[in-house]
């Protein structure tokens, strides 16, 4: 591998379907036996970027590398890169022991090599007793992990997984999470998981990059995606938050002053004064009447209350039409629909994008 | 059941027995005068010999109008479901302008009358410089039996999941390894049935191989006109009586690969 190159290295991705740019430019590394997730809404790119991976597209330009060489010119099957398909496209008219053997078939591995081998991930999977049945007759959950072990049978370098969750119903999704995790880091592969759930992709993924319109906008731990992200898209798309819209005012020590229409905040930031910004707020980080210094604070009136079991979200207004969103662990004792409260949160928490005038 | 219900289902089950009578009418009409014993066509026969299939043994030119017969529609058939099987796939899966209007094109042999298309083959054949009658006669062939393998295999096709074919392909299977893994062996109904209506098609036509024949060469629909015109006894009723048996064993045939009721809805 060349000096700073990742185990999967992808430089200035490019892709245009009929003159529309779907992929402009991408850069995008991962390490060796790391878990990354591509998040974004459909339309974003992350669905073509992992077919340019496994070779079912061809980029129009920029180069794809894994393990220190180029494979952006080989066809699909000398790749040696994996894929759990969205509606996992098991073989129906095989099996499911001849699904997880058709790779080592289809490679020509040693006769006797087979057997044994799709023992071994029948039985990783727990489904070694469905080996002799029909795939058309499983459950969803059935049929990933059926897919998981046929593409993980060829020993692939990488292991692509395409929005593997969607066909799954919720509770069975959470579970089948934790359980697929586990797996993949059992057996060390390098794996990348394209999907639009960002729940999904904070859960699994050792990092997470954010995509829109072609572009990675944030790529980083799923914790540092959550805290602080880096665009209004990330903040957008990940999470819930309120948004404020304002102009910065005068900074000093590294705290900047924000003029909004409901008050005057601070944040720990430096901007050029007068410039359009927008402040933003993660829903647990808001307190309400709490005693705090050095907090930014304002009083809001309480519009709705939605319990959802372990957490209660209210809707407060304040001014004329600025919505603030507050996470609680319970419903807080003295507060009803209508009252006024005060709400702070500290300067830390307050978040601040340059703003274009549009609000996503 | 309603009383309209029931009076519905009777009129229904009514059309459909009469329709059934007329067509099975002259088939069976057929296979009987096969077997009687007059020479002219009598109903009901006078009385019952195997004559007629005794003389198909030395009939002059029979088995080499059926070898021809049979060669050719073997040949054209596997060529059609070849070619028809990647152009379908093309029109299936392919993004492209013109699309609709190339499978129109593939499919319009169907539409056009029978000697229109013999003349435009005729002539397109003589002015590319072919003159070879058997060549000649295959690729008219493969021609007219385009149109029923590319509208089963078309529809087909449009229903298949073709990322079972991605999927063969990031397991290592080449392109063409994964047509032959994976899309072959699911959509084999859809060739067999295909192939068997190419093949029958291809015994059954007259009006186009009318222009493609000689003196030597002889499909057996052809020759079996020239019998009617020279000879009229039941000698083609014989004939025809196993055609009949043919066409019943590629259907039973049909029916333990497909089933007959997937076959109708192909």
């Amino acid at each position: 591998m060349r000096e700073g190159e990742a185990f999967l290295d992808i430089r200035g991705a490019e892709k245009s379907f009929a003159g529309n740019r779907v992929l402009g430019g991408v850069d995008f590394g991962v390490n060796r036996g790391e878990f990354v997730s591509l998040l974004g809404p459909s339309g974003c790119g992350k669905t073509t970027l992992l077919r340019i991976v496994a070779g079912l597209l061809d980029a129009d330009r920029g180069s794809v590398r894994l393990a220190g060489s180029e494979i952006g010119n080989l066809p699909t099957h000398k790749r040696g890169v994996g894929v759990v398909f969205q509606n996992y496209a098991l073989f129906p008219h095989l099996s499911v022991a001849d699904n997880v053997a058709f790779g080592l078939r289809a490679q020509r591995r040693p006769q006797a090599d087979i057997a044994p081998t799709v023992a071994k991930f029948l039985d990783l999977v727990h489904l070694t007793e469905m080996a002799a049945r029909p795939v058309r007759g499983l459950s969803g959950g059935q049929q990933q992990r059926v897919a998981v072990a046929r593409a993980l049978a060829v020993a692939p370098k990488l292991l692509l997984l395409d929005e593997p969750f969607s066909a799954l119903d919720r509770k069975l999704r959470e579970t089948m999470q934790i359980e697929l995790k586990r797996l993949l880091r059992d057996v060390g592969i390098t794996t990348v998981l394209v999907t639009h759930d960002q729940e999904e992709a904070l859960v699994m993924s050792d990092r997470v990059a954010v995509m829109s319109r072609g572009a990675i906008e944030q790529f980083d731990r799923p914790d540092a995606i959550y805290l602080r992200p880096k665009t209004p898209f990330a903040l957008g798309f990940v999470g819930h938050s309120t948004r404020i819209v304002g102009k910065a005012g005068a900074s000093s020590d590294g705290t900047l002053a924000i003029e909004t229409p409901v008050g005057r905040f601070f944040a720990a930031a430096s901007f050029m004064g007068g410039a359009p910004v927008l402040l933003a707020i993660r829903p647990e980080r808001i307190r309400i009447n709490a005693a705090d210094a050095d907090a930014n604070s304002l009083d809001a009136k309480l519009t709705e209350l939605v319990f959802q079991g372990s957490k209660v979200h209210l809707h407060f207004t304040a001014g004329d039409a600025q919505t603030l969103l507050v996470e609680a662990a319970q419903i807080p004792p003295n507060l009803a629909v209508g009252d006024t409260a005060r709400l702070s949160w500290s300067y830390s928490d307050t978040l601040i994008f340059p703003h274009d005038g549009t609000l996503q | 059941m309603t009383l309209a219900e029931r009076s519905a289902t009777a009129v229904v089950w009514t059309i459909a027995g009469a329709v059934t009578v007329f067509l099975l009418t002259p088939l069976v009409v057929t296979v009987i005068v096969s077997f009687g014993s007059s020479a002219i066509f009598t109903l009901p026969p006078p009385g019952w010999s195997m004559r007629w299939y005794e003389r198909l043994a030395n009939l002059r030119g029979l088995s080499s109008a059926l070898a021809v017969s049979f060669q050719v529609g073997l040949l054209a058939t596997a060529a059609s479901l070849l070619l028809g099987g990647m152009a379908s796939i093309a029109l299936a899966r392919g993004r492209f302008a013109g699309r609709e209007t190339i499978l129109a094109f593939l499919t319009s042999p169907l539409m056009l009358p029978g000697l229109v298309l013999g003349i435009a083959l005729l002539q397109g054949m003589r002015f590319a410089g072919l003159r070879d009658v058997w060549t000649s006669l295959v690729i008219a062939h493969v021609i007219i039996t385009m149109p029923y393998v590319v509208r089963t295999l078309y529809s087909a096709l449009t229903l298949f999941d073709f990322s079972l074919v991605d999927a063969a392909r990031t397991l290592g299977c080449s392109y063409p390894a994964a047509i032959g893994r994976v899309l072959l062996p699911n959509l084999a109904p859809a060739f067999v049935t295909s192939g068997i209506f190419a093949f029958l098609a291809s015994m059954d036509n007259y009006a186009i191989s009318i222009f493609f024949t000689n003196a030597w060469t002889k499909t057996l629909p052809i020759q079996m006109l020239n019998y009617v015109e020279e000879q009229p006894d039941p000698t083609i009723a014989a004939i025809s009586s196993l055609l009949i048996g043919l066409v019943l064993v590629l259907l039973l045939i049909c029916e333990r690969v497909v089933g007959l009721r997937r076959l109708a809805e192909i």
